[in-house]
C-alpha cells in the first residue's frame, strides 16, 4: 500500500487498467497481485496473462496496451479530475479499509466531495423508499443522533429513508456518504437534487461505476454491497416483508457486519420486514444512544444524551400542550383539537389560536406539516 | 293583405326583437317562409298548416309569404310558431291589425293546435320590456316565468283558438282572460304543491365533527374563495361540498333574475319559478370542454355559466382531463366566459365559486403508508395533473379525514365545546356578518368579496401591522412561497379577520390562512419529509 500522488504514473495506469472493457474487477485484482503494481502489469509475460485471463481476454488486454487507447484513457482521467471527480483504485491507501476486506470489493471507486474520515465509525442507515411517517421519523432521529456524535452515515440517496437519513446527518452537522447505483455525476432520483448538491460539497458521493453511467435496475443490488461494506453497522429503519433493503442486509451478514432493525408494531405492513429481521436475530435499535454504545462510543453517547424533564400538566402553555399532542404520526387539526380538549376542560377551545401556534411551530422547525397534518420533527418519546 | 306581429328571438343568452310579417295575396297557392331560418323554423310551416286547420281556421288558397325580420340574423328555436300562425290568421282579416300592436307573441304549436312551452321566455320578456312592449302572449306553461319580469302584462294560452280569441278581445275582455289564466295556473300549482315538496338543501348540522373542513367552508363562503378538499375516499368531501350552497348568502332579487334568465335559456326552468337556491353544478369528470364552457354555433350555456353566482363542484378533480380543467382559468379570472364560435362571439357570465375535491394519490390513502402503496412519483404525478395556474386560483385547501366511528356516534361531543354552532343556519349568519363588513369596506369600488381581490387591491385592503409583517416574513422565508402564494394568504387572512369582526388582520388570522394554504408537498417532493 503506497502513497500515490493523483498525477503519478501508477494512478494513470491504474485508471487505464480499471477501464478496459471486458476485464472485470476480479481479473484486475489478480493482475495487480501478480505484477505487484498496476504500472508493471504491462510487463507481465504473455504466458502469465493467459494463465490469469485466458487467451481471449489476454488479447483484449494486449490490444488495450496500444498507445492510442492509453492516451484516450489518460484524457478521460484528466477530464474527470477537472470535473472534481476523484478515482480510487483498490490498492490506493485512501481506499476505505473496511471495503477492502469484503469478499468482492470493487476494483476502483469514483467519488465526489470529501472522503470519509479514516478512523471514524460508520453506520449505514437504510430502509424503504415508500416509508411511513414513522420510518422517516426514525431515519431522521437515528441519522441525526449518530451523526451528531461523530459517526459517518452511509446511505444510498434513494427516495424515502435513504435520502432522509443523508439529509438529517448533514443537517446535524455530521458526515455523510451516499453510494450511487449510477455515475457520481448523475443525480438519481432527480427529486433528490438538493441532497445530491449538498453531499457533493459537504459529504461524499461514491460509485463503482464510471461517471456518466445511467441508473439501471441491475446496478443497484451490487451497489448495496458497497453500502454495507463501508459500514461497521447496518441499521434498517423500515422495510416491508419483501423489500430491496433486505438485499443489503444479506450482503451485510455475508460481510460480517452487525445488523440492527428499528422495531415496529406487528400490524404495520411497513415494518414487517424489520420485525422479521429482529425475529431472525438482528439487533433491536432502541435509540441512537444504544447504537453508539454498540459501536463502543459510550462517551459520545453520554455527551449526546439530553434528558427531557417531564413537567406537570397544569403549568403547560397551549404551545406545550400542542407539542404533547403530537408525535411522529401526522395528525389533522381535528385530532389535535380532540386531544387538547381533555386538557382544556373549562371554556371554549380556541381553534384559531391553535392554528396560529401550529403555524409558529412550523416556522420554528419544531414540527412538520404534510398534507395539512402535523407531526413532531424531533423529540424523545 | 299584409300584417305584422312582434316576436322575439334568442341569440345566446340575449333576446332580440323580431317582427313576423305575413302577406296573403293572389297567386299560386303556396306557403313560403324566409328570413335566414334554421330547419326547426322552416318546419313550422307544416305545424302551422295543420294546427290552423285543427283550430278551425281555413288556410287561404292563395300565396302566403312570411318574413321574419331582421332578415340578416339567423333564427332558431320554436318560439316563432305562434306568431306566424297568428299572422296568417290576421292577414286573412280574422284579427283586426290594430289589435296586434304593442304585444309580443311567442310559443310553439302542436298539430292539435295546442300551445307548448318554449325556452328563454324570461330574457325575451325582459328584452321586450326594454323595447317598449308591455303585453306578452305566451304559452301557459311559461306564464309564471313571464310574470317574473316586473311591469309585464302577461297572458298564457293553452291553444291557438285561445290565442286568437285573446287577440280579438278589447282591453276589458283581455283582462278577464288574463285573470282566468292566472286562476288556472294557481289551481294547477295547488295540485303540484301537494305532490312534491321543494328539495331540502343539505345541512352542515348533519355532519358530525369535521370542524377543520367546516371552518374552511365557512371561510370560503364568507369571502367567496375557491376551495379544495383533499382526502381519502369516503371521508365526506362530496357531502361537505353539497352543503356549501346552504351557507352562502341568499340570492338578491337581481341575482335571482339573472340566474333564472340563464336557466330559462338552458331550458332548466321547468316549473317556471325563479331560481331561489344558489346553483350547485357538479359535472362528472368525463365532461367535455364544450359542455363545460358552452357549445354549439350559438352556444348553449355551459356548466360554468349554469354555476353563475353559485358553486361549481369538481369531484375527483385530478381525474378531469387537463385541457378541460384549463378552460376554467379565464372564467375564474374574469367572472365571465368568452366564447368565439362560428355563430359569433359570446360573453356569458360565469362568476362561480369553485369547490374541488380530490384524493391525495391514485389509491387515495396517502400519507397513511400502511395502506398506500403508491410511489412518491405516482403521488407527485397525481395532483400535478391539475395545472399550476388553476391551483393558483384556489385560495383555500383543506384535508379531510374520515370521522372515527366513535365520533359518528358521539352526540354529546357536538355542542358547547367549540366556539359557536356548526349547523348551516349558524354558519350562514356568520357568513352574512362577514359579507356585510366586506360590502361596507368595498362600497363603490366594484369589488364585492375578498376572494375577488386583485393583486393591486390586496396591498390596499390587507395591510399588516409591524408584528404581523414579521410573522409573515418569517413564514414566507421558512415555508417558501411565491408572490401569488402571499396574495392568497392575505386574501384568506382578510376573510378570517372579517369573520372575527376585526378590521385589522392579526397573526391569528394569518395563522389560520397558513393552516389552509396549499401544502407544498402537493407540488413537489422535498427530502426533509
Amino acid at each position: 500500500m503506497k502513497k500515490m500522488a493523483p498525477e503519478s504514473k501508477e494512478m494513470l495506469d491504474s485508471f487505464w487498467l480499471c477501464n478496459i472493457r471486458g476485464i472485470g474487477a476480479v481479473s484486475v485484482r489478480r493482475l495487480v497481485q501478480e505484477a505487484g503494481s498496476a504500472e508493471r502489469v504491462k510487463e507481465l509475460p504473455r504466458r502469465t496473462l493467459e494463465g490469469i485471463l485466458g487467451p481471449k481476454r489476454a488479447d483484449i488486454l494486449e490490444q488495450a496496451m496500444g498507445e492510442k487507447r492509453r492516451r484516450a484513457a489518460l484524457e478521460r482521467y484528466y477530464k474527470y479530475r477537472s470535473d472534481g471527480i476523484f478515482f480510487l483504485p483498490l490498492w490506493h491507501e485512501d481506499y476505505p479499509a473496511r471495503l477492502k476486506n469484503v469478499p468482492d470489493p470493487p476494483a476502483a471507486l469514483y467519488g465526489k466531495g470529501k472522503l470519509l474520515p479514516a478512523g471514524a465509525k460508520t453506520v449505514a442507515v437504510i430502509g424503504a423508499r415508500d416509508c411511513s411517517a414513522y420510518g422517516s421519523w426514525a431515519a431522521r432521529r437515528f441519522a441525526a443522533g449518530l451523526a451528531g456524535a461523530g459517526v459517518a452515515i452511509v446511505s444510498g440517496m434513494a427516495r424515502g429513508v435513504d435520502g432522509i437519513a443523508g439529509w438529517a446527518a448533514l443537517e446535524a452537522g455530521g458526515v455523510s456518504a451516499a453510494v450511487l447505483g449510477c455515475g457520481v455525476d448523475v443525480c438519481y432520483p432527480p427529486e433528490n437534487r438538493p441532497l445530491y448538491e449538498r453531499l457533493s460539497k459537504e459529504g461524499c458521493l461514491l460509485s463503482e461505476y464510471p461517471p456518466q453511467t445511467q441508473p439501471s435496475a441491475g446496478l443497484f443490488p451490487a451497489r448495496n454491497r458497497i453500502i454495507s461494506g463501508l459500514s461497521d453497522l447496518v441499521l434498517v429503519t423500515e422495510a416491508r416483508e419483501r423489500s430491496g433493503t433486505l438485499i443489503t442486509v444479506d450482503m451485510a451478514l455475508e460481510q460480517g457486519r452487525e445488523v440492527f432493525a428499528v422495531p415496529g408494531r406487528i400490524t404495520d405492513t411497513c415494518s414487517k420486514g424489520c420485525n422479521r429481521l429482529i425475529a431472525d436475530g438482528a439487533g433491536i435499535a432502541v435509540s441512537p444512544k444504544q447504537i453508539l454504545q454498540e459501536l463502543g462510543l459510550a462517551d459520545a453517547a453520554e455527551k449526546n444524551a439530553q434528558d427531557s424533564q417531564p413537567c406537570s400538566d397544569a403549568s403547560l402553555s397551549l404551545r406545550e400542550h400542542i407539542l404533547r399532542a403530537l408525535d411522529w404520526d401526522p395528525r389533522g387539526l381535528d385530532e389535535i383539537l380532540q386531544a387538547l380538549r381533555s386538557h382544556f376542560r373549562e371554556g371554549p377551545l380556541p381553534a384559531d389560536q391553535v392554528m396560529e401556534e401550529l403555524a409558529r411551530l412550523c416556522m420554528e422547525g419544531k414540527i412538520g406539516c404534510i398534507s395539512g397534518r402535523y407531526y413532531l420533527l424531533d423529540g424523545e418519546f | 293583405m299584409y300584417c305584422s306581429i312582434n316576436a322575439g328571438g334568442l341569440r345566446g343568452l340575449e333576446s332580440y326583437a323580431a317582427r313576423v310579417e305575413v302577406d296573403v295575396s293572389s297567386g299560386l297557392p303556396c306557403f313560403d317562409m324566409v328570413g335566414l331560418l334554421a330547419s326547426e323554423v322552416k318546419e313550422a310551416r307544416e305545424r302551422i298548416r295543420v294546427a290552423l286547420r285543427n283550430a278551425g281556421v281555413k288556410m287561404p288558397a292563395e300565396k302566403i309569404t312570411v318574413n321574419i325580420s331582421p332578415a340578416g340574423i339567423h333564427k332558431a328555436g320554436t318560439a316563432f310558431d305562434l306568431p306566424v300562425a297568428l299572422g296568417v290568421t290576421a292577414a286573412q282579416g280574422l284579427i283586426a291589425p290594430d289589435r296586434l300592436e304593442g304585444i309580443l307573441v311567442a310559443g310553439e304549436l302542436g298539430l292539435d293546435a295546442s300551445v307548448r312551452p318554449i325556452r328563454g321566455v324570461l330574457p325575451m320578456v325582459l328584452a321586450g320590456l326594454r323595447a317598449g312592449l308591455l303585453e306578452f302572449l305566451l304559452p301557459l306553461g311559461n306564464l309564471r316565468e313571464g310574470m317574473l319580469a316586473r311591469g309585464a302584462v302577461v297572458m298564457g294560452v293553452r291553444s291557438l283558438e285561445e290565442a286568437i280569441c285573446y287577440l280579438c278581445c278589447d282591453g276589458q275582455g283581455r283582462r278577464a282572460m288574463r285573470q282566468q289564466a292566472a286562476e288556472r295556473l294557481r289551481t294547477e300549482e295547488g295540485a303540484l304543491d301537494t305532490g312534491s315538496a321543494p328539495a331540502q338543501p343539505h345541512d352542515f348540522g348533519a355532519i358530525r365533527g369535521m370542524q377543520e373542513a367546516k371552518r374552511a367552508a365557512l371561510a370560503a363562503a364568507a369571502g367567496f374563495h375557491n376551495l379544495f378538499y383533499i382526502g381519502p375516499p369516503g371521508a365526506g368531501k362530496t357531502m361537505l361540498a353539497k352543503c356549501i350552497p346552504s351557507i352562502l348568502p341568499p340570492m338578491s332579487t337581481e341575482e335571482r333574475q339573472e340566474v333564472s334568465a340563464i336557466y330559462s335559456v338552458a331550458g332548466r326552468l321547468p316549473g317556471g319559478e325563479l331560481i331561489r337556491q344558489r346553483p350547485f353544478i357538479s359535472p362528472h369528470h368525463t365532461v367535455t370542454g364544450h359542455a363545460l364552457a358552452g357549445g354549439g354555433a350559438v352556444p348553449m350555456p355551459g356548466m360554468v355559466t349554469l354555476a353563475h353566482r353559485g358553486v361549481l363542484f369538481l369531484d375527483e378533480m385530478a381525474e378531469f382531463k387537463r385541457p378541460t380543467l384549463d378552460i376554467l382559468r379565464q372564467p375564474m379570472e374574469d367572472g365571465t366566459i368568452f366564447l368565439a364560435k362560428s355563430g359569433g362571439h359570446f360573453v356569458y357570465p360565469a362568476d362561480f365559486m369553485l369547490v374541488a375535491a380530490s384524493n391525495p394519490c391514485p389509491c387515495g390513502y396517502y400519507p397513511d403508508r400502511g395502506r398506500c402503496r403508491c410511489t412518491s412519483w405516482e403521488i407527485h404525478r397525481y395532483l400535478s395533473r391539475i395545472s399550476g395556474p388553476l391551483l393558483d386560483r384556489i385560495d383555500l385547501c383543506c384535508t379531510v379525514q374520515p370521522v372515527s366511528f366513535a365520533g359518528l356516534l358521539d352526540t354529546a361531543g357536538q355542542a358547547g365545546e367549540d366556539d359557536g354552532q356548526w349547523d348551516s343556519a349558524a354558519m350562514q349568519a356568520r357568513v352574512l356578518m362577514a359579507r356585510e363588513r366586506q360590502a361596507h369596506r368595498y362600497a363603490g369600488t366594484g369589488i364585492h368579496v375578498n376572494g375577488r381581490l386583485q393583486a393591486g387591491d390586496i396591498l390596499k385592503y390587507c395591510s399588516l401591522g409591524l408584528r404581523e409583517q414579521e410573522f409573515m416574513q418569517e413564514a414566507v422565508r421558512r415555508l417558501g412561497g411565491s408572490a401569488r402564494a402571499v396574495h392568497r394568504l392575505l386574501r384568506v387572512a382578510r376573510t378570517f379577520a372579517d369573520l372575527d369582526g376585526q378590521d385589522r388582520i392579526s397573526c391569528r388570522h394569518l395563522g389560520q390562512a397558513l393552516h389552509y394554504r396549499r401544502g407544498e408537498d402537493l407540488s413537489q417532493i422535498s427530502p426533509q419529509i
